[in-house]
Order: C-alpha cells, then sequence, then structure tokens
C-alpha cells in the first residue's frame, strides 16, 4: 500500500469521501495534500498510531489512493499490457500487487488488481494514471472509470483488524480473497491488504454513504486514526520505496531520478516470467546502475537530501577527502528500531564491504542528529554540537520483507526466467 | 516452445500441377492430403512440400537446387483446413520492396537461408506502364537522390545490371518573373551555376549547402543505432528548434536562392498539419549519395525498375526463394521473440529472423500486434495520420514543340521555384482541399534518358507538386479532385512553357504520400531501430529512412542488425 505524492497546487484540496469523521479525529491538525485530497499527517501522536497499527487497531483513509474500474472484454489482457500483474491468473476475488512501466523499463507507479469478476477489475494506483490509462486503452475492448472521489475507501490495519472489521460486519472469508455484501443496507467491498508488514482490509463503499458504515466501524472506542506519517514510518520499516520521494516517477517531466525496478528493490513485482508487460524488454537489457538501501543510521533523526559516504577504510574518524556518493531520500524515526531508518540512493557499485557514513561534510548543514550509542565515530564535532559541522553517522544496512523479496528473487527466479524465454 | 498439432501435407496422387504458375525449377508433387503431426517432427528440405496453385515463384532463372525449401501451403479461402508449417529456414523477409530485397540479398550472402514474401506490398512492376496509349512511364521515382554505397559495394549491383542514365543531372531553377538558374550537377559546385547572382551570395549558398551535408551525415548513426546522443550536436540544436523561414532569413540577398532551398525543402515535405516545415527538412534532400557524390541527383537506368531488377538478380545469384505467398497475417511472436510468419490462410513459415519491410503501422500493428508492443511506441506510431501529399502527375506530349522546356537539352530537372510566403499558403489551401496556382514542382523527362517510353516524336515527363490535398471531400469543397488535379497540373506547365502545354496529349494524376516531419520520424526510429524490443524482428520500411526512398541504407543496417543476432544466436544453441 503506498501513497502518492504529496503536493502544494494551486487547487483547494478535495475532502476524501471519509474526509468529515477523520477530521473529527485530529486533534495535531497537522494536514498535507496527496493526490489533489486532504491527508491528515498526524491526528493525535505519531508514537501512538504507529503502536496502534502494530499492536492495535487503526484506521486509515485510503481515499488518497487512485482508483479505477476497469471492466470489458479485454481488461484482463490489458491489464496484463499496462502492468506487471498477472491480471489473467489470478481468480475473482483474488488480488495482486505489480509494477506499471514505461517503454524504457522506468517505473511509473506501484499497483495492485483485484479481478471483481471475470471482465471486470479494480485497478489501485498511488499516483494519477489516467492519460497513460486513455493512450494504452487504445484498441482494446475495455472501459475504465477513475472512481477515486465516487467511493470511500477505509483501511483498518493492525492484528485485531481482522476482528474489528467481522464486529462491524464485515467478514472475509480468507487471507488472500476479497467478498462484498450488505452492511446496514450498504454494499460494501472487502479486500485484505498490506501496509508495510502491517496487513489489515480495505472496505470500500460508494462515498454518499461513508458516514453509515464509518458509525458501524467506529463504534470501538479503542480504535484510533492513523495519519501519514505514521505509515511513511511502516512503510520505509518494510523497505518499500514511494514514487515522487525515493524515485521519480516514469511519466514526470524529469531528466533523472527514474529508476527501474531492481534499482528500488522491486524486481520480484516485475518478474519475467509473467506474461508480456509493457516495458518487460527494456529491463530484460537494462542493467541497474542505482541501489536504494534501507538504513538504520546511528542518529535520532535524518534529514532527506543528506549526503551519502562510503566508509573509509581503516579509522572512522579518517575522514578526509571523502565524497558522497548517494543521498538519504526519505527518513523517519522508528521506534521499532529505536533510530532513525532511511533509504539511500548510491551507485550500485559502491564497494559493499565497507558500509556507508551519512553527514555533512563541512557544509554546514543539519543533516543527522543526536542519538546512536556510544560507538558512534564523529557523532559529535569539536564544540560537542551534534549533527553538525565535519560530523558523520554510521549507518547499517536494514533486513525489509521487500528487501528480502528482492534479494531472493534475483539469485534464482530472474536467470531463470531469461533462460527460459530464451529458449521459448 | 510448447507442443502444437499442426498439419503437414503429403504427396498424393490425385490432381495436376498447375502449369502456368508452377515455376519448373520446384520439383512438386500434384496435390497433397493432410494429417495431423507435432512440432517434434518438423519439415525439413528432405521433405519439400508443393506449392499451392494460386501460389507463384519468380520465373527465372533457376535456383541451385540445393535452395529448394519449397515446402508451403494449401491456400484454400476455406480457412486452416490444409495450412502447413514450414520449417528450416533462417531468415524471412516480408515485402519485396528495395530495402526489403537489399536485406534479402546480404543476408543470403552470408550464408542464411532466407525467403523474401512478396504477397500484400505493393511491388515495384516489372515493365513500364501504359499510362496512355503508347506512351509509358516507369513504376516508382525515377529520379533517385542516394544509393547505399555500403550497399552498393557489398553486394556489386553494377556487376548484376545497376546503370545511370545521368549521375550528375542538372536543375533548372523557374522563379517568378522568368528568372532562370542552372545548378550544376555536382554539388560542390553549386556556387558555380548559372545566373545573375553576387559573389557573396555564391559563396554564402556554399557554406549553406555544406552545412546542410555535414548536419545530414552526423544522423546517420541515429537512424543506424536509435542512439540519441547522436544528434545532441550544437548545429543540430540550432538546426531543430528554428523553422525553416528562420534559418533562410537573412542568409542570402537574392530572394531566389532562399526560394531554391525552400522548395527543395517541399520534396519530401512534411505531411500532418501540426509538422512545420523545420530547418531539417532540408536533410532529406540533400542526405544521400550518388556515385560517390552526397546530394547529388542520377537517373537510374530504367528507374527505380532498374534498381530493382538489379537486386533481383543479385537475389537469383545468391539463391534467395522469392515467393507469391497468400498475404501475411502476422508475425508469430513467443515470448519476446519472433518464430516466423503467418498468413491469412493459417499457413506458417518458421524463422527465428523476420525483416519486414512495410510501413510502421502494418509491421507492427498489424503484424506483430500490439499486444507485443510498448504503450510509447504504439502511441508514437498512431498519431502519425497523413494530412498531405504530393501530387504525381504524368504527362503524355503529342510533340516536342520549341520553348523552354523542350529547346535545351531536358535531360535534366526542371523546378518552378516557389517564395516562402506562397509555400505557407500551398499549406493552407491543402488544408482546406484546394490546390494552390503558385504551389511549387519538380518536372522530368523519363523519356530523354529512355526512348522506348514515348513514340519518337513525343515524350513522358513526370510533375511533383506538393503540398497537395491528401483526400478530396466531394461536395465540401471540390467535386472532382482528379479534374481539378490534372488542370492544376496543366496550368503549373502553362506557366512553365505555354507551347509544350498545348502539345499535352494526356494527364494522369495519382499521389504519393509525403513524409512526416523528421524530429517526428527520429521519435519513432528510436522504437524502430531496435523493432520495439521484439527479437529477430527487423524493420527496414519508411520509418526508417533519413531521406529518399529507394536508397537501400535500411535493409542494409537491418540485415546487419540481424546477422548480429544470427551470430548471438548461434552462440548460445
Amino acid at each position: 500500500m503506498i501513497f502518492g505524492l504529496e503536493t502544494d497546487h494551486f487547487k483547494e484540496p478535495r475532502p476524501s469521501a471519509l474526509y468529515r469523521p477523520f477530521a473529527d479525529e485530529s486533534t495535531a491538525n497537522d494536514w498535507t495534500v496527496i493526490n489533489g485530497i486532504a491527508a491528515a499527517r498526524v491526528y493525535t501522536d505519531i508514537i501512538s498510531e504507529y503502536t496502534a497499527l502494530h499492536h492495535g487497531t487503526a484506521l486509515v483513509d485510503l481515499g488518497i489512493q487512485n482508483r479505477y474500474a476497469i471492466h470489458g472484454h479485454d481488461a484482463a489482457k490489458f491489464l496484463c499490457r499496462l502492468s506487471s500483474t498477472p491480471a489473467n491468473d489470478i481468480l475473482v476475488s483474488e488480488s495482486a500487487r505489480g509494477l506499471i512501466l514505461n517503454s524504457e523499463g522506468y517505473v511509473v507507479d506501484f499497483c495492485s488488481v483485484t479481478r471483481l469478476s471475470k471482465e471486470s477489475f479494480l485497478l489501485t494506483t498511488s499516483i494519477q494514471i489516467d492519460r497513460r490509462l486513455r493512450i494504452a486503452a487504445r484498441g482494446y475492448d475495455i472501459g475504465f472509470d477513475n472512481i477515486t472521489d465516487t467511493v470511500a475507501a477505509l483501511g483498518i490495519f493492525g492484528p485485531n483488524a481482522l476482528k474489528t472489521a467481522a464486529a462491524a460486519g464485515f467478514v472475509v472469508t480468507g487471507d488472500t480473497l476479497a467478498s462484498h455484501g450488505k452492511v446496514r443496507g450498504v454494499e460494501a467491498f472487502a479486500r485484505p491488504v498490506e501496509l508495510g508488514h502491517t496487513s489489515g482490509i480495505e472496505i470500500i463503499f460508494p462515498a454518499e454513504e461513508a458516514l453509515t458504515l464509518w458509525e458501524r466501524v467506529r463504534r470501538n472506542n479503542e480504535i484510533i486514526a492513523a495519519g501519514t506519517a505514521s505509515c511513511e514510518i511502516v512503510r520505509i520499516e518494510a523497505g518499500q520505496a514511494r514514487p515522487g520521494i525515493d524515485f521519480c516517477p516514469a511519466d514526470a517531466p524529469a531528466l533523472s531520478g527514474k529508476r527501474i525496478p531492481s534499482e528500488i528493490n522491486a524486481p520480484h513485482l516485475a518478474p519475467l516470467n509473467r506474461t508480456w508487460f509493457n516495458g518487460r524488454r527494456a529491463i530484460l537489457d537494462t542493467e541497474p546502475t542505482r541501489e536504494l538501501i534501507p538504513l538504520v543510521a546511528d542518529a535520532d533523526e535524518v534529514i532527506p537530501g543528506t549526503p551519502v559516504y562510503e566508509r573509509p577504510i581503516g579509522s572512522p574518524k579518517n575522514t578526509a577527502n571523502i565524497h558522497p556518493i548517494g543521498t538519504i531520500t526519505s527518513a523517519a524515526f522508528s521506534p521499532r528500531y529505536k533510530a532513525a531508518i532511511c533509504f539511500a540512493d548510491i551507485p550500485f557499485d559502491h564497494k559493499r564491504r565497507t558500509g556507508l557514513l551519512i553527514g555533512s561534510n563541512g557544509t554546514g548543514h543539519f543533516t543527522a542528529i543526536g542519538g546512536g550509542g556510544e560507538t558512534s565515530a564523529n557523532r559529535l564535532n569539536e564544540d560537542g554540537i551534534p549533527g553538525v559541522l565535519n560530523a558523520y553517522v554510521k549507518t547499517r544496512r536494514m533486513d525489509t520483507p521487500e528487501t528480502d523479496a528482492a534479494l531472493v528473487f534475483k539469485k534464482s527466479a530472474k536467470k531463470a526466467t531469461e533462460r527460459q524465454s530464451f529458449f521459448v | 516452445m510448447t507442443k502444437t498439432e499442426i498439419k503437414e501435407q503429403k504427396p498424393a496422387s490425385t490432381g495436376k500441377p498447375d502449369s502456368e504458375t508452377v515455376s519448373d525449377r520446384v520439383d512438386r508433387p500434384e496435390k497433397v492430403d493432410c494429417e495431423p503431426i507435432t512440432l517434434s517432427n518438423p519439415i525439413t528440405p528432405s521433405n519439400p512440400m508443393t506449392l499451392a496453385p494460386e501460389d507463384k515463384v519468380f520465373p527465372e532463372p533457376q535456383l541451385p537446387s540445393a535452395q529448394r525449401y519449397t515446402e508451403h501451403f494449401d491456400a484454400s479461402p476455406k480457412g486452416p483446413k490444409g495450412a502447413t508449417i514450414e520449417g528450416g529456414i533462417d531468415a524471412i523477409v516480408i515485402g519485396a520492396s528495395l530495402d526489403g530485397m537489399a536485406a534479402a540479398a546480404l543476408l543470403a550472402k552470408a550464408g542464411l537461408r532466407t525467403i523474401v514474401i512478396e504477397s500484400g506490398f505493393p511491388m515495384i512492376a516489372a515493365e513500364p506502364e501504359e499510362f496512355t496509349a503508347q506512351f509509358y512511364c516507369d513504376p516508382g521515382d525515377s529520379l533517385s537522390f542516394g544509393i547505399d554505397p555500403a550497399l552498393l559495394q557489398r553486394i556489386d549491383l553494377h556487376r548484376h545490371g545497376l546503370r545511370f542514365a545521368e549521375r550528375r543531372m542538372e536543375t533548372t531553377y523557374y522563379a517568378t518573373g522568368g528568372k532562370r538558374l542552372i545548378a550544376p550537377g555536382d554539388l560542390a559546385e553549386f556556387a558555380n551555376l548559372e545566373g545573375d547572382l553576387t559573389d557573396r551570395d555564391r559563396r554564402r549558398a556554399d557554406l549553406f549547402i555544406e552545412e546542410i551535408q555535414s548536419l545530414s551525415q552526423s544522423l546517420v548513426p541515429y537512424f543506424e543505432t536509435g542512439n540519441t546522443e547522436a544528434q545532441a550536436t550544437d548545429t543540430f540544436n540550432r538546426w531543430a528548434l528554428s523553422s525553416l523561414e528562420e534559418t533562410l532569413s537573412g542568409v542570402f540577398d537574392e530572394e531566389v536562392l532562399t526560394s531554391i532551398f525552400a522548395t527543395e525543402a517541399l520534396r519530401f515535405s512534411a505531411r500532418r498539419p501540426d509538422s512545420p516545415m523545420t530547418s531539417l527538412s532540408l536533410i532529406r534532400r540533400y542526405s544521400g549519395e550518388i556515385a560517390g557524390l552526397q546530394s547529388s541527383i542520377g537517373a537510374i537506368d530504367r528507374g527505380l525498375q532498374g534498381l530493382s531488377r538489379s537486386i533481383k538478380r543479385t537475389l537469383q545469384t545468391l539463391g534467395v526463394d522469392y515467393r507469391h505467398a497468400s498475404e501475411v497475417s502476422r508475425v508469430l511472436v513467443e515470448w519476446d521473440r519472433v518464430q516466423g510468419v503467418e498468413f491469412t490462410n493459417g499457413g506458417q513459415l518458421r524463422a527465428p529472423i523476420v525483416v519486414s519491410c512495410f510501413d510502421p503501422d502494418t509491421a507492427f500493428l498489424k503484424h506483430a500486434g500490439r499486444d507485443h508492443l510498448d504503450i510509447e511506441f504504439v502511441r508514437a506510431l498512431e498519431s502519425r495520420a497523413p494530412q498531405y501529399t504530393t501530387l504525381v502527375a504524368r504527362i503524355a506530349f503529342d510533340a516536342k514543340p520549341d520553348g523552354p522546356l523542350f529547346n535545351e537539352d531536358y535531360r535534366r530537372r526542371v523546378i518552378r521555384l516557389a517564395s516562402l510566403a506562397t509555400i505557407k499558403k500551398c499549406f493552407t489551401a491543402a488544408r482546406l482541399g484546394d490546390f494552390h496556382d503558385d504551389a511549387p514542382a519538380e518536372l522530368f523527362f523519363p523519356s530523354a534518358f529512355h526512348s522506348g517510353l514515348a513514340p519518337t516524336d513525343g515524350a513522358v515527363a513526370i510533375m511533383r507538386s506538393g503540398p497537395a490535398p491528401l483526400n478530396p471531400k466531394p461536395g465540401r469543397v471540390f467535386k472532382d479532385w482528379e479534374a481539378d488535379a490534372k488542370k492544376h497540373a496543366l496550368s503549373i506547365l502553362t506557366s512553365l512553357d505555354e507551347t509544350a502545354a498545348q502539345s499535352v496529349r494526356s494527364v494522369e494524376v495519382t499521389t504519393e504520400t509525403s513524409s512526416d516531419v523528421i524530429l517526428r520520424e527520429a521519435e519513432i526510429a528510436r522504437f524502430l531501430a531496435n523493432a520495439g524490443g521484439l527479437k529477430g524482428y527487423f524493420y527496414c520500411g519508411s520509418g526508417m529512412r533519413i531521406g529518399s526512398p529507394g536508397t537501400g541504407a535500411a535493409g542494409r543496417r537491418a540485415a546487419d542488425t540481424a546477422l548480429q543476432y544470427h551470430k548471438q544466436l548461434q552462440s548460445v544453441l
């Protein structure tokens, strides 16, 4: 479950269908805009929300994602071409994750597809892809509707999510299958989703019935609403890159920052043994040049944009004349690791055995602040001020579900599919 | 490859061979029955199939017996029943254009068993067409703006009968107000053109041509490999970002020189309403090489047909199987690799290499199928609807009266010039479905080189004028497009030589689709150069030409890439 980029544009942000009840939960009054829709960063406090996501039950307004209803005789074929999801192979009520790539193999967005019937699908994306859909739909017997503003999407996450949903009348029959039915006379659709490594249920229902079903779910007072900031921590912990933050979406008018799947730990989402999809041939022929690494920093806070260095061999204090090889793209403090966690965008061919440092190199800008253990090298500068001039912070790699899946995939599946595709 | 049940033709004793359509160079049973087999039992050269009665093969000369890969299909309109799968082939070339045949020749020369499938492609006619009684015209463009020197050298077309009637053709420019200039055939000598021009203008014209020629050379790698880095020179950027008007503005003192380059840029003019005449349009005209001279114009003996014939002879010498088969319905794509072609009758030819020289829409959208193409590639292909065209008029003269056209040596090219302002008006008129009276035109007399095209006293001329409206819209702007087009051609002729116009016996008009803007072509070429990523598929159609058609360069490039791929396949297998 990935959110789109936060954007400040000229239009007033639109309220999502569940804006009103969610706004009532907000005491922090910290709002942002995602896909033109208002979204709360924090409702009460970030630690409570994070804890609820991990150990209790949290509600997330998923109306900020884009949803498209795709229907028609060629719907499955069309989705197989548009994205790397195996839309042809999934059964009714099943969902699949995938990537949308452009013809050069660069990632446009993450997506998920749920089969609603034989010829009807729900496509969920983090950014708007209406134009791409219009272009791709030429020559196919399909129709598609952007239903983002016409449905409400409520996410229930946490270990007790299933129980909470069942208490409200939404019974999901299995771990992978979606279900639909009527709750208090309202047509609703529920499907299992994941937010990082936190599983949950997404309930989709008509926007005009938002308050009715909200009341139904919210009867349990132990549930709290979670904003995008706590979701962001969970995302980085899971090792999932975010378009617009960790890499540039391929459809954006930018010259650099575009990434192929293996550069953002997502090669397993575009395996070459799936049916043909847009950009498949390009990634077959393209070698990664960058790498997005999840790191745990020896600091309490890391600011995106912080330079990343290869750790010099020998004394950790021997930091003279080292040059940055990349930057931090996104970061947050993780209560789980009790340290700042972040993504570092660095060259693929960096020296893997030396480790990475982050910090400033005489620029005078704050980049990494405080925290850490006693072993932190150069954590304090000469004046005892943390994280300023000539201060470096050690990091270590973070194992995440996404990077683990990518690693396994790289070792086995890719070579097999390449060989297979050559001889078939 | 999955096991698939297919049909195999087996010799049987019923039926008769069709003596009119079956070449005697092929051993062929009379009729066949069918029974299912699997691909584990492939068809081999030792198990030849028969030609269907309506299939044709190139009649002469005979192929070496070792090259008899003659299995093929029952072209019954009833469908796949009786259709066969044929293997044992290294490469298939779809379409018998010059580029296609050039590619086939190079592949065969490298030792690949190659088949050329002609069907469905508008083939260059074998003989001149009689467009009016006793007056003939060579098919295709009689003028040649370049033949790929590498192709000439590698398959030695001169040895197989390629001859030039004129290598360095002069051009006579007629400007408004009766001014006339004669440009020499060698553009390196352009500064010495006959006419009233200042020395300063002559020097500038010389430098201007040099710049165009060097720029067109720098673009070659872009079309060779689709490498976008190749174009990013300062000169390219300056030219790409300037309209033709901006580039020509203030360069010459004499307006006539500006008109010469503006009119020459129209020779392969832009064809869409949003295609302005950019400076790069000049590259189409001034790219290419004839007889070692860049940008020269030549007349091939017997026109494009003469060139085509010499390549055909090369194919025969190399033992290429040359077929009229059923129309290709699709290219077989399995995963990302092509595996052959399928015909409308359900039959298949299996080969790891397929070269297509159809237009991009047919080669990719129709044959390969949009399901196998990237979304961005399909979008680029689908935005290419033509809006303008070039009017081609074939004119028969009963006599060669004394006048400006026939009074002098008419073994030359004649251009009626138009100013930039007039060209703009022509585009507007064409957009509204009309011909502009002062449209630029090119006139050429094929009968001056090939006397058999017209009676002794007569002559044949080919006139090209554009931009002209592409689609006549009856009842809207004008009712009879053909009558208006003939009238337009005659009015141009009258403006050049009134006495010659009076001896016109008949005019036949047709159209010739103009090329797209070169920048748009370059965008498409990025995809076409690697055939949209389809392994084993190679493209040498109209989308891969920098300049004029008929150079064979696109075919040579496709063959080179295919040979590299073949080598890679061999090393893997």
